[in-house]
């Protein structure tokens, strides 16, 4: 009977601090609570950090939790209002202004120098995306950034050289065209080109996930020097000609220049069953690459059109609001160490914020990052507002229905106008 | 005493199903969004904003509405003819109810995701045998009609045992006494089917169409997977639409509106198909 009591008392413990999540902590340790929504792969790596920080760090403990990206951001929403929001937290550009508005997150002005954090360590671009009226609210852990991949072996076989990617519109058509073989070995533009029956394929476009459609026609909007909304995000801007062409120009790969196919299909699942041989996507896909063993080479995007620029997000290291302000000078010597140590994060497939991370041997050495990285000087975020979401829909509708030849270029770019200033407007 | 039995499941219904419930229609009536600090009421301004045709949410019920129309009867119909050779004597019957059922316990996201490669239209297993029996690859994902007719084969594949188990049930429950006597008054097999069977089935199929509209209506994870509500969100289904207005866009007063219109239409229809099966 005793031994039953002390099990169900046991198991009473166990639960509660399971419902409570507050395992006591070591005498004399500052526990740092630590929310992130890294649950790919890259989840590993920043495990991997903490683990090290919590090995180097005899006073901090830094105990870390991961959500999916649907939940992270309602859970954070509700531990601000409910007073148990995390220490430290992982935002992204775009989303700052709903924490930043409702005073969910500390100011970081004076703290930062506390511990010798300073805005001059980090790449501007992604320093400036927490940074309100003069108020920092964030320091940046690493961007994310649309770039090139090419299959090395694809390029040998079409004649071109494995080792100079397209750096152009012209060059990129050019050497499309050349990687574009119909079951008969002809490529596009030839006498009886047969595109219904080609066996490989330049690139695709249009399907797999469908943000990575919207992030190509973002990279082409910049090129063009074109804006998705005015500045203070109350309308569209893309409603002119270099919104339409830059829809046009994904639309003419496939049906002008038969370079892509028309079809719905992954172009990641393509490009990794050499398919296609030319891919425009993140960074986060440099590991599954490299595991499938392909020989593949990473570079900037093309400039198609006006200007060099590319689709880019970052990830925001925020310390939420807390009631007990003791353990920000733990939080923020956490938040320097990862950005100092960010070289393992880079190795997910980011590109490191720090500037010291970034111009290290080291860093230099991984290939595919580093040609990632040589874009920071031109990333191009988006609006920073929390309706994007609700915008980015509107938009990836608009240019599937130009893709699959559903609505003119004109006419899709007319209609998400018209929708995003809708949802602007309320 | 009867009601302290009853009193665990009650507490937990009513904290979490009835509680619940009544928020979200004072929600319906407010500006929520999971963190401003002040909730106003806003009247019925989120009823007029989600049936203003800026808002997806006509578009997404009229979606959905198409998936029920289409795919229900297909649901009872083939659950029905499974149910109809499950309950005969074939061999194997048992590895076969199993076979039929299993896809039901199947976790949404693992069986999309299955399907999104097999109806792949570069890399999928379909096409691939189409090619090899010298018919065009189709291209399932790309078209409105085609995307829908995926999404409701892959829902009868997952749902099958949901609606053909409840039939066996009911089917096993009639007394073979009914078929014997009619078979001596001289009755064919197809007359003991439409005045035995069908007759004697009627609760059954009252029960498997009204579970299977209601769930039909609120279909969402094979649809947020497998096409993501595209090709131009020619599949985005009403739930869907919820889902993101409430937990993408922060709009919670907006999405509990649109969970209350849905649910009165889930009730009313419900109350439709009483009345019709009473009247029989």
């Amino acid at each position: 009977m005793r031994m039953l009591r002390r099990s169900i008392a046991v198991l009473l413990m166990v639960a509660v601090a399971l419902v409570f999540g507050q395992l006591p902590a070591a005498a004399g340790k500052t526990v740092i609570q630590f929310w992130t929504l890294f649950t790919g792969p890259d989840g590993k790596f920043m495990e991997s950090m903490v683990n090290q920080f919590n090995k180097e760090n005899s006073d901090i403990e830094v105990r870390m939790s991961v959500y999916t990206g649907d939940q992270y951001l309602n859970k954070l929403s509700l531990g601000v209002k409910t007073g148990t929001a995390p220490d430290v937290a992982v935002l992204y550009d775009s989303i700052m202004p709903r924490f930043v508005q409702t005073g969910a997150l500390e100011v970081l002005n004076d703290e930062l120098e506390k511990v010798g954090i300073k805005a001059e360590h980090y790449a501007p671009l992604a320093w400036n995306a927490g940074v309100f009226n003069g108020k920092v609210y964030s320091v940046p852990l690493g961007v994310y950034a649309l770039g090139f991949y090419w299959n090395k072996d694809l390029f040998r076989a079409a004649g071109l050289d494995p080792n100079k990617p397209p750096t152009n519109l012209k060059e990129f058509l050019e050497y499309g065209r050349l990687l574009t073989i119909d079951k008969n070995g002809k490529h596009p533009g030839d006498p009886g080109f047969d595109y219904k029956n080609v066996k490989q394929w330049g690139t695709a476009v249009v399907g797999g996930w469908q943000p990575r459609q919207l992030w190509q026609f973002y990279t082409t909007l910049f090129q063009n020097g074109g804006a998705i909304t005015d500045a203070a995000v109350t309308r569209a801007a893309f409603n002119n000609q270099a919104g339409v062409d830059a829809l046009q120009f994904w639309v003419d790969l496939i049906y002008k220049y038969q370079i892509a196919p028309d079809k719905v299909a992954d172009p990641e699942m393509l490009f990794m069953t050499n398919q296609i041989a030319m891919h425009m996507n993140g960074p986060w896909m440099i590991n599954a690459f490299i595991e499938k063993g392909m020989n593949f080479g990473s570079a900037p995007m093309p400039v198609f059109g006006k200007q060099p620029a590319t689709w880019a997000g970052t990830h925001l290291l925020v310390l939420p609001k807390q009631k007990d302000t003791s353990r920000m000078n733990a939080a923020l010597k956490f938040v320097n160490w990862l950005t100092e140590h960010s070289l393992e994060w880079a190795k997910a497939g980011q590109i490191p914020a720090r500037l010291s991370v970034l111009e290290s041997a080291a860093f230099k050495a991984l290939p595919h990052q580093s040609a990632f990285a040589k874009q920071l000087g031109y990333i191009r975020f988006e609006p920073a507002d929390e309706r994007n979401n609700e915008m980015s829909n509107r938009l990836i509708a608009a240019i599937e229905d130009a893709l699959l030849k559903r609505k003119t270029s004109e006419q899709a770019i007319s209609d998400a106008a018209k929708a995003i200033d809708s949802i602007l407007a309320k | 005493m009867p009601a302290l039995f009853l009193a665990p499941y009650m507490v937990f219904f009513v904290v979490f199903t009835v509680y619940p419930i009544v928020y979200g229609m004072f929600l319906a009536f407010t500006n929520y969004d999971l963190i401003t600090e002040s909730v106003q009421f806003v009247g019925w301004a989120n009823f007029k904003a989600i049936f203003s045709p800026d808002n997806l949410f006509l578009l997404s019920l009229w979606n959905t509405v198409k998936y029920v129309v289409l795919g229900v009867p297909v649901f009872i119909v083939v659950g029905f003819i499974v149910a109809l050779a499950m309950n005969s004597d074939i061999k194997g019957r048992t590895i076969f109810r199993a076979i039929f059922a299993a896809p039901y316990v199947v976790n949404v996201a693992a069986m999309s995701l299955m399907f999104v490669w097999i109806f792949d239209s570069r890399v999928g297993i379909i096409n691939y045998y189409l090619t090899k029996l010298g018919l065009p690859p189709q291209d399932w994902l790309s078209y409105p009609w085609s995307a829908l007719g995926v999404i409701i084969f892959v829902s009868l594949w997952w749902g099958l045992g949901g609606v053909y188990l409840p039939f066996l049930a009911g089917l096993q429950d009639i007394p073979h006494e009914y078929y014997e006597a009619a078979a001596i008054d001289g009755a064919t097999p197809a007359q003991a089917f439409r005045y035995i069977t069908i007759p004697l089935l009627k609760p059954t199929i009252l029960f498997v169409t009204v579970t299977q509209v209601i769930a039909a209506f609120q279909v969402f994870g094979q649809v947020q997977l497998i096409t993501g509500g595209g090709p131009a969100n020619s599949t985005r289904v009403v739930l869907q639409h919820i889902y993101d207005t409430g937990f993408q866009y922060f709009q919670l007063g907006e999405a509990s509106a649109m969970a209350w219109v849905l649910f009165l239409i889930l009730l009313g229809l419900t109350i439709i198909q009483f009345r019709f099966i009473q009247q029989r």
